[in-house]
Order: structure tokens, then C-alpha cells, then sequence
């Protein structure tokens, strides 16, 4: 007479190595969690000089929201009223009209202060990385536009997938505790 | 058969329900998916459209309501969506968990103590089981399928995707040698090394004439070739385009744009007609390619034909028009910007770095716009970047711009560019004379180092070619002149009756003088004048052609040529 053996079917294997499936992916989001929340050493960041605004960082960030957003040294920036990161590089007319703004995501804000002067601000939860206000001011302004992987959103995985799809090589890593590679005034 | 308890019934409607609403959110995250990747690129290109229609125009209320209707709806909808994604991706999860314990539960709930069966039944459940665990596996593949072909449909965020830039980042100079990257090719001196370039050619049969090719907009800059690649420039007063044409086969193999910066489309530049709106040769470093616009708007690409950096040097002041081309010094671009009267502080000698544009340095020149193109060329082993100017031949180092030596010598509009040939720099004056400086000097050389100078006359646009015992001076209206290296005595003189913008070139012993009617005469290099032939191209010409193995590439009003063999080099001298 046949014997069944009743340890090890298939449909159990199947059925328990589901389970442990879902155990270990469970497991695996709760190791990666307490892995975000230990000291790193080294972190990713853009070198500002290097970037050449590609446009890669708003789309190959493992986030599905980029953790690169722009950022802006105000001590740098000339208050241009015709700013190249806020406009159109051919604007229809000079002033805030959607028409005229360079972009995507309306997450530059522009505040008068005193003729011929403007303040601009990031929306930082608006802004998808693409670079395009980089871009423009770095091409007709001054460049006090720039992007930065902000730490607070990064991964900070092993390997970046916007570093390895950077066309200017413009990731490096930096040590945890100077995380930012701001622009300065005086850098020639 | 037991009614089911209680417990078991009440995990039952649980799992019914949690898979109930596995399956709802899985179709609306597909929903979203579409809608984020379908739906919001079409009304970003709508919008788009939309503005580039404004331009120029004078656009009514309701169009310009339209258009920041649709630019708020735009990102209303981009910032919902992603919220939608993160919520409905969460209570996905918090489903499927429920859905797994509630399935884990009624398993434990409805187990049976096993009861005795006999061998056949037996026998017929373990086929059933094995059919099950088939579909099963089968399942499996299915849904694993299906998440592969929804990553590659969206992109596959994870993959990595290796850099680009692979190998040393810039060409040598050996490898330049080979090439015609740059304004009358290496050292921007208009002599090709190769001795198989064509002699014989005919535009209305097509004989010697590989391939024929339009250019999409005018422009008088030159060819530059690298390897199986031709770029040249092409612009108008509203669009700047830079074209890469496969150099076996005549085929556009991409057009790039070059933005124009607000202050030169306010500033409205109306250049000389001679001159045009892409009068600037590019420059290749074997990586990149960069090109300049009588704007002052400087832009760089990848062979792919991907814009890497574009700028502004600030619209010219430009009497005629800027019109120097650019030179490549390793992995930097090498900009003259002459312009303005002298006075005004504004002409600039810049090195820009290739893959950002940043500046790497930058001289401040006080002299007046110019015409001419830098060149850098090795003397004694060491590097010069040679620039001519109104009223000075400078040299500087192009690691870091300091200036070697200047000599006072020049005056007017300076249009034809230095070479070095023979030890010695050539520099001409238009309509006055031509200069030899020995350029092993420091500092102001005026006294110590010229060589000689020939008084009779120079060219006012073309440049000198020379093959190291003779220099060859080519007048617009045709007047060829040719002197001895080692005295500036002139040795010949010979009316060609044409006339010409593109510099003379030499290659394989044979002078190339291309006239603005399409027509090229061919002469033997060397102290008597001896032509050698004459072929019509058909076209005219402004633009000096690019000489490379084999093959001779010229710029007509409206065509780009190939002249030569299919294969580079198979063509019998
Ligand atoms: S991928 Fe590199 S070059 Fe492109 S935007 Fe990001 S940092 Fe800049
Ligand atoms: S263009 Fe740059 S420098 Fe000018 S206002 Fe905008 S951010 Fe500032
Ligand atoms: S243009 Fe792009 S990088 Fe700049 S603020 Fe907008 S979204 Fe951010």
C-alpha cells in the first residue's frame, strides 16, 4: 500500500514559503527602518560646479519624489528682476503669469523687495530636482541656483542610482557631518 | 459535513473582504499609473505647445486664461496623484497583510484530525494536489511576468545605468591629428596629414561626390569631423541649431537646440549678411561638442547630441557680428571674446570647463572686437594659445591663461587667424602686410622677435596655409601670393578671378583653394604656381572645407558634401 508522506507536500512548501515570504519582506522593511536610523558615515551629495543639470536627478532617484531638490545661496544671487531661473528663457511678458515660468512645478516663489529687486524661494515639497531653474541661472544669471540631495528625504543607498546615471560625475560622497556641497560667494 | 464555527466564518468574511480591497487598490494604483504616465506627459506637451504659440503673438484674455487653467490643473493633478499613490500604496499593504492573516488563520481554523482513507483515494488526491501546485506555479510565473513588464514599463527605477563617460576624458593631441575637429583642422593651420584626399569631383554629375545633404538652417561656419561623425551650426535670428551627420552616409543623425538668452532676443543682433548668425566654426575634444552663436550664446553636447551646459557670455558688441570659432585645450573649450571699442573692459580670452561650462579661467583683454580664431599649437614643447587682435599677436598658456609673450604689430578689423609653421607665428593684417614673430620670447617681443615682415598686401578674411617652406596668402578677389618662409620675399603671384571666403588648405603636396562660386582649384604646393585641375561643385561657398582620410568635406549655401570614397581611405590618390 502506498504510504503518504504527510511532512513534506508540495502545496505546503508552497504555502509556508509564502508565508515566510511575507515574514522576511515584513522583517526587511522593519531592518531598514533601524537602519535609517543609525549614524552614517558617508553620504551622497552633488558638487554644484560639476552638475551640469541634466535632468537625471528628477528621474532616477529611487524616491518616486526625488530626495534632489533646488537650492539657493542667497548671499550669491543678484535679485534679478528678470531672474533665468524663475522665467521662461523666451517669456511671453515679464511678469508671474504661468505662461512665462520656466518651471514644471511652480515651486519658485518670487517676492518683490525694492526696485529692480526680487527675492525667489523654493517650495521644497513642489520641487521635483529637474533643473531647469538651475539651468537658467546658471546660463544667463549667476548660478545661486543649484541642486542638492536633501538628506532629510535621501535613502542614502549604497550605490545611487542618480550617481551611477550622472552624466557630469558630478556625485561624490562627503562625510555625514558636512553633508551639504553649498556654493560660495567667493569661489572663483 | 460540520457547519463551519463561528471564529473560522468570521476570518472567512475577513479574507473575503481584505481581498476585496487588495484588488480595488491594485486597480486604482494602476489607474494612477496610467493617468501619472500617460495622462500628465500629453498635458504637459499640450501645455507646452501652448506656450511656444504665445511667442511672438499677441495672445487674447481667454488664451492666456487657458493657458494657466491648464498649467494649475497640471499641478493640482501631479501633487494629488502622488499623494494618492502613497496612501492607496499603504492601505495596499495594510490589505494584503490582512488578507495573508486572515488566509493563515482560516488554515489553522479549519484543520481536520486526520481520518483514515483508503490507498486509492489516496492515490487521487495526490493527483489533485500536484494539478493545484501546477496552476500555482503557473500563477506565479504569470504575476511575476507581469511585474517585470510594469518596471520596464515605467523605467525600472532601480536599475542602474551605467556612466556614461568612460576612458580619458578628453583626446590627445595625436589622436586630434587624425581628425578635423576644430577650424581649418589641427592646429587650426588647414593642413591635413592624410595624402589620399580626392582631386577630381563634379557637383551636376555627381562623379567623386559620396553623399549630398541638406542643412536645415544657414550658417557660414565650417565641417568639423570626429571619426564617423560631422558637426557643424546652423541659426536664424529666432533658432540656434547645432547638426551631427553620419559621415559614411549623409544622414541627420540629430539636430540640437541652442536656447536664446533673453538679453540677445531683446537686444535683437542684426549681423552682417556676410557674417550671419552662425559664422563660428565648433570645436570637438573627441567627447563633446560646443558650438557659438553671433548671440554670445556658447552650448555643449554629447556625441548623442544631448545638451550637456548651455550659456551666456553676454551679447556681443560686434561690429560686423562675432564670427571667432572655438578651440578645444584638453577637456576646456577656448573662447576669444573680442568686442567693443578697447576701451570698455569687456573682451575676454575665456577656458571654459567642457562638461559644466564653468569658467575655468579667464583673461581680460583691453582691445577691440576682432574676428580671428585661437589656436594652441605646441612650440619647443611647450603649449602657446596663439590669438591675433587689434594691435597685438598674444600667446598665453592654456592651463591657466598667463600671458608668454605679445607683439605689437596689428591694427584694424583682424579677421584671418595666426598658424605656426616653419618656427615661426604668421600674422597678417588686412590690406597692409604680414608679420613673422619667433614665438620663443616673454613678455613684449615688438623689438626682439619679428622676424620679418612683407609689406605687400594681406588678406582680409582668409587665413595663410603654409607647407613649412612656403606661406600662402589667398585675397578675396583671388589674388594668390606666395611667400619664402625663411624671408617673407615674395615668390610668385597668380590671379585665380574668383572670389573667396574660405581659407586655402594643403594637403598630400596640393593647395585647395574652394571660390564662393563652388569652384575648387587644385595647385601644387611649391615655389611656381602649377594648377592641377579645377572641379564645380555647383553650390556656392563660404565655409572652409575639412580635409580627412580619403574625403573632403564642404559646406554649399544649402548642402553639406562628401567628396570621396564609401570607405574612408579606399580611394585610389
Ligand atoms: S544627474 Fe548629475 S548632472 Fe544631472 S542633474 Fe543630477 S547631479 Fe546634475
Ligand atoms: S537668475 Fe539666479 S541670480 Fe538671478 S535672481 Fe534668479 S536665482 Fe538669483
Ligand atoms: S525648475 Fe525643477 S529644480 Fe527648479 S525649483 Fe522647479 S522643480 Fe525644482
Amino acid at each position: 500500500m502506498p504510504q503518504r508522506n504527510d511532512d513534506v507536500t508540495r502545496r505546503r512548501f508552497l504555502r509556508d514559503g509564502l508565508w515566510g515570504a511575507c515574514l522576511a519582506g515584513i522583517g526587511g522593511v522593519a531592518g531598514f527602518a533601524a537602519h535609517k536610523g543609525q549614524k552614517v558615515d558617508w553620504l551622497w551629495q552633488i558638487d554644484p560646479y560639476k552638475c551640469t543639470a541634466c535632468g537625471n536627478c528628477a528621474t532616477h532617484c529611487v524616491l518616486e519624489e526625488s530626495a534632489v531638490k533646488c537650492t539657493h545661496v542667497y548671499g550669491i544671487c543678484g535679485y534679478c528682476e528678470i531672474c533665468f531661473g524663475f522665467f521662461d528663457p523666451e517669456p511671453f511678458d515679464i511678469h508671474e503669469g504661468a505662461e512665462n515660468q520656466m518651471c514644471p512645478t511652480g515651486a519658485i516663489l518670487r517676492k518683490f523687495v525694492e526696485e529692480p529687486y526680487y527675492e525667489y524661494t523654493i517650495d521644497r515639497p513642489l520641487c521635483n530636482g529637474c533643473g531647469k531653474c538651475v539651468k537658467g541661472c546658471n546660463a544667463f544669471g549667476n548660478g545661486s541656483l543649484f541642486l542638492q540631495v536633501h538628506h532629510d528625504r535621501c535613502e542614502n543607498c549604497n550605490q545611487c542610482a542618480i550617481a551611477a546615471a550622472c552624466p557630469a560625475q558630478a556625485f561624490r560622497r562627503v562625510p555625514a557631518d558636512q553633508p551639504y556641497l553649498l556654493k560660495s560667494v567667493d569661489h572663483v | 459535513m460540520n457547519e463551519p464555527s463561528v471564529a473560522y466564518r468570521t476570518v472567512r468574511t475577513t479574507a473575503k473582504v481584505a481581498g476585496t480591497f487588495t484588488v480595488l487598490f491594485l486597480v486604482l494604483l494602476v489607474g494612477n499609473l496610467i493617468g501619472t504616465t500617460v495622462i500628465g506627459p500629453l498635458r504637459e506637451d499640450r501645455l507646452a505647445a501652448m506656450k511656444v504659440a504665445l511667442r511672438g503673438g499677441d495672445p487674447t484674455d481667454e488664451q492666456l486664461a487657458e493657458i494657466r487653467q491648464l498649467d494649475l490643473q497640471i499641478r493640482r493633478n501631479r501633487v494629488w496623484r502622488l499623494d494618492f499613490a502613497h496612501k492607496t500604496g499603504h492601505a495596499l499593504l495594510a490589505s494584503v497583510v490582512v488578507l495573508l492573516v486572515a488566509g493563515r488563520l482560516m488554515r489553522v481554523l479549519n484543520r481536520r484530525p486526520p481520518q483514515p482513507q483508503n490507498a486509492l483515494d489516496v492515490g487521487a488526491e495526490q493527483l489533485r494536489e500536484a494539478r493545484v501546485s501546477r496552476w500555482a506555479v503557473t500563477a506565479g510565473l504569470v504575476v511575476l511576468g507581469g511585474g517585470a513588464a510594469m518596471l520596464v514599463m515605467v523605467g525600472a527605477p532601480l536599475a542602474f545605468v551605467a556612466a556614461e563617460e568612460t576612458g580619458p576624458a578628453y583626446a590627445s593631441r595625436e589622436d586630434k591629428r587624425l581628425q578635423w575637429h576644430r577650424f581649418r583642422g589641427p592646429d587650426g593651420a588647414g593642413v591635413s596629414i592624410f595624402t589620399n584626399i580626392p582631386t577630381e569631383w563634379d557637383g551636376a554629375t555627381g562623379k567623386g561626390i559620396l553623399w549630398k545633404a541638406a542643412v536645415p538652417l544657414p550658417g557660414n561656419n565650417s565641417p568639423i569631423i570626429w571619426n564617423d561623425r560631422v558637426f557643424l551650426s546652423g541659426a536664424t535670428e529666432q533658432k540656434q541649431e547645432v547638426y551631427c551627420y553620419d559621415a559614411d552616409l549623409g544622414r541627420l543623425l540629430w539636430t540640437g537646440d541652442v536656447p536664446i538668452s533673453p538679453a540677445a532676443a531683446q537686444a535683437r543682433i542684426d549681423p552682417m549678411e556676410d557674417t550671419g548668425y552662425a559664422a563660428s566654426t565648433m570645436a570637438t575634444d573627441g567627447k563633446r561638442v560646443y558650438a557659438i552663436f553671433v548671440t554670445g550664446d556658447i552650448a555643449a553636447f554629447d556625441f548623442n547630441g544631448r545638451r550637456l551646459w548651455y550659456k551666456s557670455l553676454g551679447v556681443p558688441d560686434n561690429a560686423y557680428g562675432y564670427a571667432s570659432s572655438l578651440e578645444t585645450h584638453q577637456d576646456r573649450v577656448i573662447v576669444q571674446y573680442d568686442q567693443g571699442h578697447g576701451d570698455e573692459d569687456v573682451s575676454r580670452l575665456y577656458a571654459l570647463d567642457g562638461a559644466s561650462g564653468r569658467v575655468v579661467w579667464e583673461v581680460k583683454r583691453d582691445v577691440p572686437n576682432s574676428w580671428t580664431s585661437p589656436v594652441v599649437v605646441e612650440i619647443e614643447g611647450r603649449l602657446q594659445l596663439l590669438t591675433l587682435t587689434d594691435p597685438w599677436a598674444l600667446a598665453n598658456d592654456p592651463a591657466d591663461g598667463a600671458e608668454i609673450w605679445r607683439a605689437d604689430c596689428l591694427g584694424g578689423d583682424v579677421a584671418p587667424s595666426a598658424i605656426y609653421a616653419g618656427g615661426l607665428v604668421l600674422a597678417i593684417e588686412p590690406y597692409s602686410h604680414m608679420v613673422a614673430i619667433k614665438p620663443t620670447g616673454q613678455g613684449d617681443v615688438t623689438k626682439t622677435h619679428i622676424a620679418w615682415t612683407m609689406d605687400e598686401g594681406g588678406p582680409d578674411v582668409c587665413c595663410p596655409v603654409s607647407d613649412g617652406q612656403y606661406a600662402y596668402l589667398l585675397e578675396s578677389h583671388g589674388l594668390i601670393m606666395c611667400c619664402r618662409l625663411a624671408d617673407g620675399e615674395k615668390v610668385y603671384e597668380h590671379d585665380l578671378r574668383d572670389n573667396f571666403t574660405a581659407s586655402p588648405s594643403l594637403a598630400g603636396g596640393r593647395l585647395y583653394f574652394l571660390g564662393m562660386d563652388g569652384v575648387m582649384t587644385i595647385a601644387e604646393a611649391g615655389p611656381e604656381y602649377k594648377e592641377l585641375g579645377k572641379n564645380e561643385l555647383g553650390e556656392k561657398c563660404h565655409a572652409s572645407p575639412a580635409f580627412v582620410d580619403g574625403r573632403i568635406y564642404i559646406r554649399g549655401l544649402e548642402n553639406l558634401y562628401c567628396i570621396g570614397g564609401a570607405v574612408a581611405g579606399d580611394r585610389a590618390d
